[in-house]
């Protein structure tokens, strides 16, 4: 019998133990093992045993300072660690695995890289942005070591506050892009039913809208010879970000009374141009569809949610050349 | 042990409360520490710290009640030991002489340098545990001091739970008999 089998045994047998407790007290079974371990109190353990519970409960004393020396350093490298993994959804894993970067430095990345194909960064750069993009622009930059203006003493007239589409997209928007027009929020189930019924095709139609939109201050159509394409040609700039808003209003999607509808009352054309404007590209896509608004580019860094995509998509949605060039596609 | 408040606790840290994190830190430590000291020859301090910074790599990913947590902790301070005594064997001048094997395998602490440490009952008590066989050692402080059940045990070391009872039982059987031949600290 082995030693390993000899003390099994002796664990198991009851009548075994007695017998070689009786001429060794320091036989003990299972339950007796397991309670001494788990700190049962040396008076109540066999008397051999006391002095291991006298130590076992020594073992598991109050902790002294120097054991917890390193709390400091530990807990520092915990608020490290923590403070590079903020609460964002997780992105693909493959992709996390290529990339190698975790999900804030994607998503800032994210937002970097697209303002940079958007023009925006120098936008961004220059405090140039309207006052709610330029908010987040600064503070997505930030981590990435890119300091830009704060959006309060650059971004004069623009709106300063972000919110959905659908509730401010009427007021400040149009009055801080379009000089005349009828009142806000009040057209764009009309426009955008026009746009929908009008017989009228490419840039007549985009005339036609944009005149009705602007209460006859659009100029639309007007300036295709100096464009250099004709009425209904494709539009080689592509529309960045307002293809979906275009697409909307001319595709019959468009919902009355918002962003659309406030934007097109608000002066459609020139508001596009005064968003446009600043952002790479939009200037071509205006004179090659008769000074209409593609536009769009602000929608590029623009998120759904502010002010500033209010305005451009606006913008992009009512600009009757806009909507023929795209007709025309 | 935090008990009942572990669990919240536990959803804190992973959620970034630092305050949080060092109840867990505070609470599992002087354990941790005392483990290490008991299995572990040298670099005790840097063995702890190197184990809790991978409960903080892998915090996020835990998920369990108390005494998984404490399983886990104790597994990765075991592995850690494991890979110094690998890195040591790479460099055999760094490993001096043991005449007992079992000790020498183990990588417990010198008695010698332990005598020259406060002798208060905690460092007797460890002095005295770590005279054991290491198994016995190890498996007495996973289930005395680091409040492991059997089957933790059994899983940190990776032996049967048979074995770690035997084991058990052995290092207290002889833990006693060390006492009562030697009850004052050990003279070297």
């Amino acid at each position: 019998m082995s030693l390993w089998d000899d003390a099994h045994y002796e664990m198991r047998d009851p009548w075994q133990l007695r017998l070689r407790r009786s001429f060794d007290p320091l036989v003990l079974d299972d339950g007796t093992v397991d309670r001494v371990l788990d700190g049962l109190d040396h008076a109540d353990v066999p008397p051999a045993y006391a002095d291991v519970a006298r130590s076992l409960a020594a073992a598991t004393g109050p902790s002294y300072p120097d054991e917890l020396a390193s709390e400091t350093v530990v807990v520092a490298a915990f608020a490290a660690r923590d403070a590079q993994s903020l609460e964002l959804p997780r992105p693909h894993r493959r992709l996390s695995r290529m990339c190698r970067l975790s999900t804030p430095k994607l998503a800032t990345a994210a937002v970097a890289g697209g303002l940079a194909l958007s023009g925006g960064l120098a936008a961004a750069a220059t405090g140039s942005l309207p006052g709610a993009a330029q908010s987040i622009a600064s503070e997505v930059l930030s981590r990435v070591g890119i300091q830009v203006p704060s959006p309060n003493t650059h971004s004069g007239n623009h709106p300063d506050t972000r919110g959905s589409s659908d509730t401010r997209g009427s007021s400040s928007t149009g009055a801080s892009n379009v000089p005349a027009g009828p009142g806000p929020g009040v057209q764009g189930s009309p426009i955008s039913h026009s746009a929908q019924t009008t017989p009228a095709t490419g840039v007549d139609k985009g005339a036609t809208i944009c005149s009705a939109a602007s209460g006859g201050q659009c100029q639309a159509g007007q300036h295709e010879a100096g464009a250099g394409t004709g009425a209904g040609a494709p539009v080689a700039t592509p529309n960045h970000g307002g293809t979906g808003t275009a697409n909307t209003a001319s595709g019959g999607a468009s919902r009355p009374g918002t962003t659309t509808g406030n934007a097109a009352s608000g002066g459609a054309s020139s508001a596009g141009s005064g968003n446009a404007t600043p952002q790479g590209g939009s200037t071509t896509a205006n004179s090659a569809s008769g000074g209409a608004s593609s536009a769009g580019s602000g929608n590029v860094i623009a998120h759904p949610g502010f002010s500033a995509a209010n305005s451009a998509s606006g913008g992009a949605n009512n600009s009757g050349p806009a909507n023929a060039a795209h007709g025309g596609h | 042990m935090l008990g009942l408040a572990f669990a919240s606790t536990l959803e804190r840290a992973k959620s970034g409360d630092e305050a949080a994190f060092a109840l867990l830190f505070r609470d599992l430590q002087p354990a941790l520490i005392r483990y290490l000291r008991v299995i572990s020859r040298t670099a005790v301090e840097d063995l702890a710290a190197e184990t809790w910074l991978d409960v903080v790599k892998g915090l996020a990913r835990f998920s369990g009640d108390e005494a998984g947590f404490r399983s886990w902790v104790f597994t990765i301070a075991r592995r850690r030991h494991i890979d110094v005594l690998r890195s040591m064997s790479r460099r055999p001048e760094e490993v001096s002489t043991e005449d007992d094997a079992e000790r020498s395998e183990f990588g417990l602490q010198d008695p010698v340098a332990l005598a020259a440490e406060d002798k208060n009952e905690l460092e007797t008590a460890l002095r005295m545990i770590a005279r054991l066989p290491p198994a016995q050692a190890e498996v007495v402080m996973l289930r005395a001091v680091a409040g492991l059940s059997v089957a933790e045990v059994a899983d940190v070391v990776g032996r049967r739970p048979g074995a770690v009872r035997i084991l058990a039982h052995r290092g207290l059987r002889r833990l006693a008999e060390e006492l009562a031949a030697k009850p004052g600290p050990v003279e070297v």
